[in-house]
């Protein structure tokens, strides 16, 4: 159940202007209102699109949350695709 | 009473408005060409209401309240989104919804079998507001949109879709008092954010245009298998285009571009059919 959580934070985080200003400023504070197991909270604090993927994120979820975090689409489409 | 007068595809990848500099000038071409066809043919037909199938990409709806089809019945309905405005290069704008038909294609499906999700507060996202600001720059075409799960699995069957469309179709010729002319905006394939992503599946899609070509709804719905839509990615937008084949019944288009757009992963197919012109 608690994948729900990780989807619902990217959710909130491709919908809500502020929320993603606030995420980028403190990642940990916005984390912690979520429900998430100790290796999805890594997953997202360490910017994992690999793990997340793996671990059954929305994809096009975690593609916006890529982008907003900057991570360049060369690294994660190599993590994604687990190369 | 009612009839559709003209039915529309086209695609609503972002990148057409917010990156027109990745695409080759040749590119950039065939696309202003296939639209403006497109564009001049929703003027000819000059409706009294654009009804647009597009599945919502996770702005309206999400897993903790995720419908099959959605009407959005408001008086007007605004789009893009905030998070879409800074990229996307459309101005917000706010359209007129036709109501009459909104609401009675909602009554018409409680009465007739398909228990349509309603909002009052339905979104425009870029599925909505791409093709919109390319056919009808003015956005003075009274909308009615409407949501088709393509995004938030499990999605509806292809069969579901085409029977989606034929009693929409039914409502439009039965009930309903104008002209209507039905926009699916999507593409075939497209993996957004998925493994695939950025290689086009010409195959695929050039196998459904076919079918699309010589009006094949059945044949349509055997190949859209639950295999082939994971298949085509992540937004499933096969079943919009079948469920517009059920509204027109069969017809065959009158119009048909396949544009491969390499730089901005996924090809952009469009579409027209004119019902009235055998």
């Amino acid at each position: 159940m608690s994948l729900y959580q990780v989807d619902k934070l990217l959710f909130a985080l491709f919908n809500d202007l502020e929320l993603q200003e606030s995420y980028k400023q403190n990642p940990a504070e916005v984390l912690k209102r979520y429900d998430l197991q100790d290796s999805e909270f890594e997953a997202l604090r360490d910017l994992n699109a690999g793990a997340l993927y793996r671990m059954g994120a929305h994809s096009f979820l975690l593609w916006q949350f890529a982008r907003m975090m900057d991570l360049k689409p060369a690294v994660y489409f190599k993590q994604v695709r687990g190369e | 009473m009612g009839k559709i007068s003209l039915g529309l595809a086209a695609p609503h990848n972002p990148n057409i408005t917010s990156r027109p500099d990745k695409m080759s000038p040749e590119v950039q071409g065939k696309l202003d060409s296939a639209f403006g066809h497109l564009k001049t043919r929703l003027s000819e037909a000059s409706p009294d209401c654009l009804l647009i199938l597009t599945s919502d990409h996770v702005t309206n709806f999400f897993y903790n309240n995720a419908p099959m089809f959605c009407l959005g019945i408001s008086d007007t309905c605004t789009g893009p989104a905030p998070k879409e405005l800074s990229e996307l290069r459309i101005a917000r704008a706010t359209l007129k919804v036709d109501t009459t038909m909104a609401k009675g294609l909602l009554n018409y499906g409680i009465e007739s079998g398909i228990d349509f999700s309603y909002s009052q507060e339905m979104i425009l996202d870029h599925a909505f507001m791409v093709p919109l600001s390319l056919l009808t720059p003015r956005m003075d075409l009274p909308i009615v949109p409407l949501h088709i799960n393509g995004m938030l699995p499990p999605r509806p069957t292809a069969a579901r879709c085409y029977r989606l469309g034929q009693q929409i179709g039914d409502y439009v010729r039965n009930h309903y008092k104008g002209n209507v002319a039905v926009l699916a905006s999507g593409s075939f394939s497209g993996d957004i954010g998925g493994p695939k992503m950025g290689s086009i599946d010409t195959a695929l899609d050039l196998e459904f245009l076919d079918l699309v070509k010589d009006g094949k709804g059945q044949e349509m719905i055997k190949k859209a298998t639950a295999e082939t839509l994971d298949r085509a990615g992540v937004a499933n937008e096969i079943l919009i285009w079948i469920t517009l084949q059920g509204v027109l019944g069969d017809l065959r288009p009158s119009f048909t571009d396949y544009i491969c757009g390499k730089d901005w992963s996924t090809a952009a197919t469009l579409a027209t059919w004119q019902p009235n012109i055998r």
